[in-house]
């Protein structure tokens, strides 16, 4: 009886970690280039053939393509496909990111509003706007040259297990153990293709994440009946003796 | 049937109810584990109701769509092979994902199995529905779906039970798919409230017998002095 009580809150403290996790992902549905993470839990099962609550496991990130929006930015770059920009964060290390929400600095380089640099492209001075081509090679126009100056070429990177890289506060993943050695490839290939002027949204589904919730409520719900039950249950057999 | 038996049945009864919330309890709390089986009571004998085997049900959960290419669902009775570090256990839990090396892994990390070994799992490499393993347009290897003919449980894996015999699993496989927990949650709870009332019943039977006792021990004295 006091397990069916310990099951029935497990099950509710299970739904509750699924609403924690659904509600996070619903809070970066407009960061470009977020990746939605999901809860999973493992079933567990005695050898008597009693399941307990399940085994709560690190939420894993899904790596899927997110919804791509055009905006008529040049310096907005999305990537279709499996790939990450190479950028090199504020305090030197280079990281990986899906986000393309890119402006030029003074210095000519592409910054994310986060001050992550991406790697390899420097445009000239006095640059107005720049293309690219399909293998990454960027062009720039610049101002009183009628010919296009070459100004670096964006690569991709991707690894043998993007769910194991580790996002850090500043909306960078940085490689682990997990994740494998990065392998660089130019735009085109395997790593996926660069287009311009647009922007990828978080591959969130909002639709399905607010049925996920509903799910959750409920079953969040049918636990608590069940404790309700057990608790019940308890109440009566104590009071099998009148007095 | 005298009344300290009656007293005992109503008890037995008061058990078994409280038995059949435990499991509704358990079903409920993996209302949403992937490819979960719910629990079921063996039919057994009323009577005997302080074990009761249970078993899982083969009513399979619903097949949904996610489109991540190392999510697999199994259609149909059948496993998935991993290698744990104890030996070879079977899963239907096909939340499976890359490691480091590239081979295709469980959510634990253990690596699933196939006809060679572990199955490499290169971006791009697809799974046919008979378990088939294809990348870049060639048949590389084949998933190892068993159907165990006696399986037991050990924690969030099946295996084998001593001198079953293995299977190859009519199972058919779809990737980007995962099987939902197979909890119905209508039934669970109707369960829920017939065991509740089944508990009570019994639970007022046993307050009618003992009120019976009652009278037989100090009314039936005082009628006699």
């Amino acid at each position: 009886m006091n397990r069916t009580l310990a099951v029935a809150a497990a099950g509710m403290a299970t739904q509750q970690a699924l609403l924690d996790t659904i509600t996070a992902n619903l809070a970066n549905v407009d960061v470009p280039g977020f990746r939605v993470n999901r809860s999973d839990f493992a079933p567990f099962i005695a050898a008597d053939g009693t399941a307990f609550a399940p085994q709560g496991q690190p939420a894993r990130r899904l790596f899927g393509q997110g919804r791509l929006d055009f905006t008529d930015n040049p310096n907005d770059l999305a990537i279709e496909g499996a790939g990450f920009f190479v950028v090199r964060n504020s305090r030197g290390l280079c990281g990986y990111t899906r986000a393309g929400n890119f402006t030029p600095d003074a210095s000519g380089r592409l910054r994310l509003p986060n001050g992550a640099t991406l790697e390899g492209v420097r445009l000239p001075r006095a640059s107005t706007s720049f293309s690219i081509d399909e293998h990454g090679r960027l062009f720039a126009q610049v101002a009183a040259r009628r010919v296009d100056v070459g100004a670096g070429h964006i690569k991709l990177a991707n690894f043998p297990n993007p769910s194991g890289l580790r996002l850090d506060a500043d909306g960078i993943f940085y490689p682990t153990a997990d994740s494998g050695r990065a392998f660089v490839g130019s735009p085109g290939g395997a790593v996926g293709h660069i287009k311009q002027r647009t922007l990828e949204r978080a591959n969130i589904s909002v639709v399905s994440a607010m049925m996920a919730v509903l799910g959750a409520q409920r079953a969040y719900e049918a636990n608590a009946k069940a404790l309700q039950a057990g608790d019940e249950m308890l109440r009566l057999a104590n009071n099998l003796e009148r007095s | 049937m005298d009344a300290p038996d009656s007293l005992s049945s109503a008890a037995a009864g008061m058990r078994l109810q409280a038995g059949r919330l435990s499991l509704i309890a358990q079903n409920l709390a993996n209302a949403s584990t992937p490819g979960f089986h719910a629990r079921l009571e063996a039919a057994g004998d009323l009577e005997n109701s302080s074990h009761r085997a249970v078993n899982a049900s083969r009513a399979e959960g619903t097949v949904r769509r996610t489109d991540v290419d190392t999510d697999l669902a199994l259609v149909g009775s059948g496993y998935f092979s991993v290698a744990a570090p104890e030996g070879v256990r079977y899963t239907r839990d096909g939340r499976m994902t890359r490691d480091a090396a590239g081979f295709l892994c469980d959510s634990n990390g253990y690596r699933v199995l196939g006809a060679l070994g572990p199955v490499r799992f290169a971006p791009g490499t697809s799974i046919v529905a008979d378990g088939r393993v294809r990348f870049a347009g060639k048949i590389v290897d084949r998933l190892r779906l068993v159907d165990p003919t006696s399986a037991r449980f050990d924690g969030g894996y099946a295996l084998a039970a001593p001198g079953a015999r293995l299977e190859r699993a009519t199972a058919r496989v779809q990737q980007g798919h995962l099987e939902d927990s197979s909890v119905d949650a209508i039934a669970e709870m109707s369960a829920l409230i017939a065991a509740q009332r089944s508990f009570e019943a019994n639970q007022k039977s046993v307050q009618r017998v003992d009120e019976t006792l009652k009278r037989a021990a100090n009314d039936v004295a005082r009628a006699r002095s």
